[in-house]
Order: C-alpha cells, then sequence, then structure tokens
C-alpha cells in the first residue's frame, strides 16, 4: 500500500464537505415531503419517496465510507472503545436499515442470544460495519427476500456476529479478493450496485477493534459475513483503552452525558 | 441577568448557520416543535446575540463567516465568564475534525452533530434530550 501525503486526506476531507452539504439538504427535503404528503399520495408515488430517501441514506453511507478508507490508507482511523451492549448497537443498526430492505422487500430477521457479554467497541465504526454487511447482503440477495442476522458467544467467549443472505453467492475463485479496496464481482457487476470500498473497510475496523471478520459462501445459494467481537471484560485486560467514557456516541454525533443519560 | 427560566415559557434556541437553505429546514421543523427559532449567520453578531440574549440552546455551526464556531465557543465558554452561559451549546457541522479540535470541542460543548447524518426531526428529538437534562 502506497502511503499519501497530507495533500490526499485533505482533498478528501474537503470533498466530503461539499457532497455533505447538497446531502443534508436531500435528506430535510425528502423528510418535508414524507411528513407533508404521507397519506396524501398514490402508494406508487409513496414507494418513489421512500425509494428517494433509501438512495439519499445510501449516498451519506458511501460518502463516510470514503471518508473512513482515507483515514486507513493514511493511519487517521482513530477508534474510541467504549463499553456498550452489543443487543442494543445490533439492534438500533438493523433498524435503522429497515428502509433500504423495506423498498426492496427484504425482510431482516434479528435473532440475539441473550447471555451476550458488553463489548468494547467504537459505536460509529462498528456500525458502518453492520451496515456495509447488510447492504451487501440485500445487494447479493437475489431474488431472495430474507436476511438473517444473529448474534451469539463463541467457543472461545467472543461474540459473534453474522449476516446471512440467501441470493446469489460467491464462486470459491472470487473470495480471495473480496477483502480487497474496490473489488466487485464482475459476474454480477450488472445486477448489483456498491463502490466496492466497504469489505475492505470493514475489515480494517474489525481488525483494528482486535476482531476477526470471515465468509462463507455459495455460488447460488447466498453468503453469511462474519465477524467476531471482543468483550469489554477481556478488553480491559488486554489493552489500554480510551478513558473517555463521557460521550453517548450514536450514528448522528454525541451527547455529552449528562446525568439523566449515564448507561 | 442569568434568572432561572419560566418553565411555562418557549424554549429558544439560536441557530448560527450560514447556509440559508438549512437554517430554513431546522427552523421549520423546530418551529414546528414549538421552539422560537433565530437564525443568524454572521459570527461577529451571532457571538453578540448569543452574550446579549437569554436562549436554551444555541446551535453552533463550524464554519461561519467572521468569527468561526471554534471561536465562538471558546468565548462563550470562557471560564472567566460571569455569571456562565446557561445555554446548551451543540455543534452542527459537515466537517470532520481533527483529534486536536476534537478534544477542544468535547471539552467545551454539549453536543457534536453532523447535519448530514440526520434529518430535521432527528435533530429536534436530539435537542429534545439534550434540553432536558
Amino acid at each position: 500500500m502506497y502511503s499519501q501525503d497530507d495533500q490526499a486526506i485533505s482533498f478528501v476531507a474537503l470533498s466530503v464537505h461539499e457532497l455533505r452539504t447538497p446531502l443534508t439538504l436531500l435528506r430535510g427535503y425528502i423528510e418535508v415531503f414524507e411528513e407533508e404528503l404521507s397519506g396524501k399520495v398514490d402508494p406508487e408515488l409513496k414507494d418513489f419517496m421512500d425509494k428517494m430517501n433509501a438512495q439519499a441514506e445510501q449516498l451519506m453511507a458511501y460518502v463516510n465510507n470514503i471518508l473512513n478508507v482515507a483515514r486507513i490508507d493514511n493511519d487517521q482511523l482513530e477508534l474510541r472503545l467504549q463499553e456498550e451492549s452489543w443487543s442494543t448497537v445490533l439492534k438500533s443498526a438493523v433498524v435503522a436499515l429497515g428502509l433500504q430492505a423495506k423498498v426492496r422487500g427484504i425482510s431482516l430477521h434479528c435473532q440475539i442470544a441473550n447471555d451476550l457479554p458488553s463489548v468494547g467497541i467504537d459505536r460509529l465504526s462498528i456500525n458502518e460495519v453492520i451496515n456495509n454487511l447488510v447492504d451487501n447482503a440485500i445487494k447479493y440477495s437475489g431474488s431472495s427476500k430474507i436476511i438473517k442476522i444473529e448474534a451469539h458467544r463463541s467457543g472461545d467467549g467472543l461474540v459473534e456476529t453474522t449476516v446471512q443472505d440467501f441470493g446469489l453467492g460467491i464462486s470459491t475463485s472470487l473470495l480471495p479478493n473480496l477483502f480487497t479496496k474496490f473489488y466487485r464481482d464482475h459476474h454480477n457487476r450488472a445486477q448489483v450496485g456498491g463502490n466496492g470500498l466497504g469489505l475492505y473497510l470493514s475489515k480494517a475496523i474489525v481488525s483494528a477493534h482486535g476482531g476477526n471478520l470471515w465468509v462463507r459462501s455459495k455460488e447460488g445459494e447466498g453468503s453469511t459475513f462474519g465477524f467476531t467481537l471482543i468483550p469489554y471484560d477481556q478488553l480491559t485486560k488486554q489493552a489500554k483503552l480510551d478513558g473517555n467514557t463521557e460521550m453517548v456516541r450514536s450514528a448522528h454525533g454525541w451527547i455529552k452525558n449528562h446525568s439523566l443519560y449515564r448507561r | 441577568m442569568d434568572e432561572e427560566p419560566n418553565k411555562a415559557t418557549v424554549r429558544s434556541v439560536l441557530c448560527i448557520e450560514d447556509e440559508q437553505f438549512i437554517s430554513e429546514l431546522y427552523t421549520r421543523a423546530l418551529t414546528k416543535a414549538g421552539y422560537q427559532v433565530t437564525v443568524i449567520a454572521d459570527g461577529v453578531k451571532a457571538l453578540e446575540a448569543a452574550q446579549t440574549n437569554q436562549y436554551d440552546i444555541i446551535l453552533l455551526d463550524l464554519m461561519i463567516p467572521n468569527l468561526t464556531g471554534i471561536e465562538i465557543l471558546r468565548t462563550l465558554r470562557n471560564p472567566a465568564r460571569v455569571p456562565p452561559i446557561r445555554a446548551k451549546i451543540i455543534i452542527i457541522t459537515n466537517l470532520e475534525q481533527r483529534q486536536e479540535v476534537r478534544a477542544e470541542i468535547e471539552k467545551q460543548a454539549d453536543g457534536y452533530l453532523v447535519k448530514a447524518a440526520m434529518t430535521p426531526s432527528e435533530l429536534v428529538s436530539l435537542i429534545e434530550k439534550i434540553s432536558l437534562s
């Protein structure tokens, strides 16, 4: 991998900022139209509005991907690990993806074990991983209408999460290159959208968390992507964590943890 | 000067933002939710307003004309200021910050929201959360 200079990250940061302004507005106007027109238009038009919304969300996710890939390439990806309930984080991420799935007629089935320990994660980054994996599952679903998302304790005490689709699958010959940058399955390119950064980014983020991202797939039957996360107790023993527990972080940013909202 | 707010009064927001279309969307959503909104696009004027008038919430964009959001934040949160500004100060931005700047913001602001990551209603909900505490 080449190391880039400050110019590269500034260019990306500036571009991301420029892209985010019209995106902010588009998302805002879409919300206004949904609020005002929801009950009053044809189902077909309502469906188009949902799709518009889903596309705007996707655009935002891609812009974030570009920014984070630039950070990774420049060793500037900063993770701030905090103790989180994996059940809470995973559930809200899946709910946020509901629209993407709904506009394609796909249901997301979420099953989370109830004995999961808390994990040490950077919530924003891990949300990107979940987004990317579910986004891929949606894209590669073909005519399948179900995606299964599951979390359980693995044999070695880690928290393992899997995202399984029952669609196109990936041929064995393509698997080795799956996590490289810009890689896209050229057989399915016509059917499938995307920017080739999602898996590269997800792998980098999971690895930075001390976990592992893997894939199991069969062409024509679907794929399962899985990743492991380290329980918070284990992490505190293993590594020195950023001591900042004062922020409540979410997909939107952070809110200072005033006493009413201490977790 | 800094009296306890009368619970029956409408909550006030000072929106310091120079992108007119964005402040228009936010004003619409906040007004619908019952807030009284003042928008000021110029940094110097905004700082003056923040120091002169009482607001419950200050939404502060980082990139505005004549004075940066950081400078405004520093001035409003200057520990030497007595009495302290009672408003909750929430940074709203589409910029990504470097570590040094982020650390300073985290010490002084009550929230940091990425504009593109939220719709106007989501902004209102987040503001409700912050203003309750």
